[in-house]
């Protein structure tokens, strides 16, 4: 996957920025925060693939995932004023998108639409016949956990993919949460027992598989 | 420890736990080799559009949050708390801190109801419970100490003697 390799923590001690990326993204930040056309659109498209992987991996459905990276940016874009500078920008989308899944979660289940369901297995996603036939099986044990996902709660999901599938530091998932790195901790721990259980019982359903 | 704090017993899955780690592993695998997935040009052009726009109340309230923030709902509960205690603290202490406070800068909150009842001069002092000295004279100059006619914590009551001169009290 595109996620990136886990980061130290020096990296976000203090509000000192040092990952490379994060500075180009804290420029880009200061441009667009003073009108630059350029600096929104290149902010978009660097981080459209990794809004659009998180969305699809808490469990929006394919039609509505457009429509919800769609809300994540252009709130995003409304308030980069509010973005302290010296912060994580991957973070702060991280929670966004993370908050903007939830509120979607919630407008559907307001509208009871059953069109829709929440808890999306990821086996449709994103055009699995464009990988080579060599990584069939790797694609059938991401269908597998993918469906395991859906078995967690949303909270126990949140932090899974954020620290397990997006690489996050426990300390940075928890500033993207929110939350304590305690929190997550528990989350994690739980997130892990469950999907073991799962994938194991898948196992002992289809032995040799 | 962390079997009873957390409630499951990860190790007592090792079958799982190898599931996991090779369900993680192909994970990656496979996404490496996936596409990227990226937006319509549509969807970037209506988030440009959009990003423009004034944000409109209906469609730009802030976002509900997926963890509940403690720390906020606990600072919260502690507003009722606080007003309760300084509520408490107003009772016991008769209102004096506020209106020492009130005192301390330069305002003065001592408000007097005068009244008539049956023949008798009532006074009313809305001062916190301080302690005033009334003087008593039939002339508005040149109230003295020996016009002290008493002392009073809220309220005074003095018997007119029905004559048709007029009595004239300074409070301090």
């Amino acid at each position: 996957m595109s996620g990136r390799a886990a980061k130290t923590d020096e990296s976000y001690v203090a509000g000192a920025v040092t990952d490379p990326d994060e500075r180009v993204d804290a420029e880009l930040v200061a441009a667009a925060v003073k009108g630059s056309d350029a600096a929104m659109d290149r902010l978009l498209r660097r981080h459209e693939s990794a809004v659009l992987r998180l969305v699809r991996l808490l469990g929006v459905a394919p039609p509505d995932r457009e429509d919800v990276a769609q809300e994540i940016f252009v709130r995003v874009f409304r308030h980069l004023g509010t973005f302290k500078q010296g912060r994580s920008f991957r973070g702060w989308l991280y929670r966004i998108t993370v908050n903007a899944v939830h509120d979607h979660r919630h407008r559907l289940s307001r509208r009871a639409r059953r069109e829709a369901p929440w808890n999306e297995t990821l086996d449709d996603t994103p055009d699995v016949s464009a990988a080579p036939a060599d990584h069939a099986v790797a694609l059938e044990r991401r269908r597998e956990l993918g469906a395991a996902l859906s078995g967690l709660s949303a909270r126990e999901r949140a932090v899974f993919v954020l620290v397990e599938i997006e690489g996050l530091e426990r300390r940075e998932a928890a500033r993207s949460l929110g939350i304590t790195s305690i929190t997550v901790r528990r989350h994690l721990s739980r997130a892990r027992a469950s999907l073991r259980a799962i994938l194991a019982g898948s196992e002992k359903k289809t032995p040799g598989g | 420890m962390f079997f009873g704090l957390f409630g499951k017993d990860e190790r007592a899955l090792p079958h799982g736990k190898q599931a996991l780690d090779e369900a993680l592993g192909a994970w990656r695998e496979a996404e490496a080799v996936l596409p990227a997935e990226r937006l319509s040009s549509g969807a970037r052009a209506n988030i440009r559009a959009l990003a423009r726009q004034r944000a409109s109340v209906a469609s730009d309230r802030p976002l509900t949050g997926l963890f509940v923030p403690l720390g906020r709902l606990v600072a919260a509960a502690g507003v009722p708390a606080l007003l309760l205690a300084v509520s408490f603290g107003w009772f016991i202490g008769g209102g004096a801190a506020d209106f020492q406070g009130s005192e301390a800068s330069g305002l003065s909150v001592v408000s007097i109801d005068a009244r008539k009842v049956n023949g008798l001069a009532v006074f009313d002092i809305a001062n916190g419970g301080r302690i005033h000295s009334v003087y008593r004279g039939s002339s508005a100059a040149g109230l003295a100490e020996a016009d002290l006619f008493t002392k009073t914590q809220g309220s005074f009551t003095d018997t007119l003697d029905g004559g048709s001169g007029v009595t004239y009290y300074r409070i301090d």
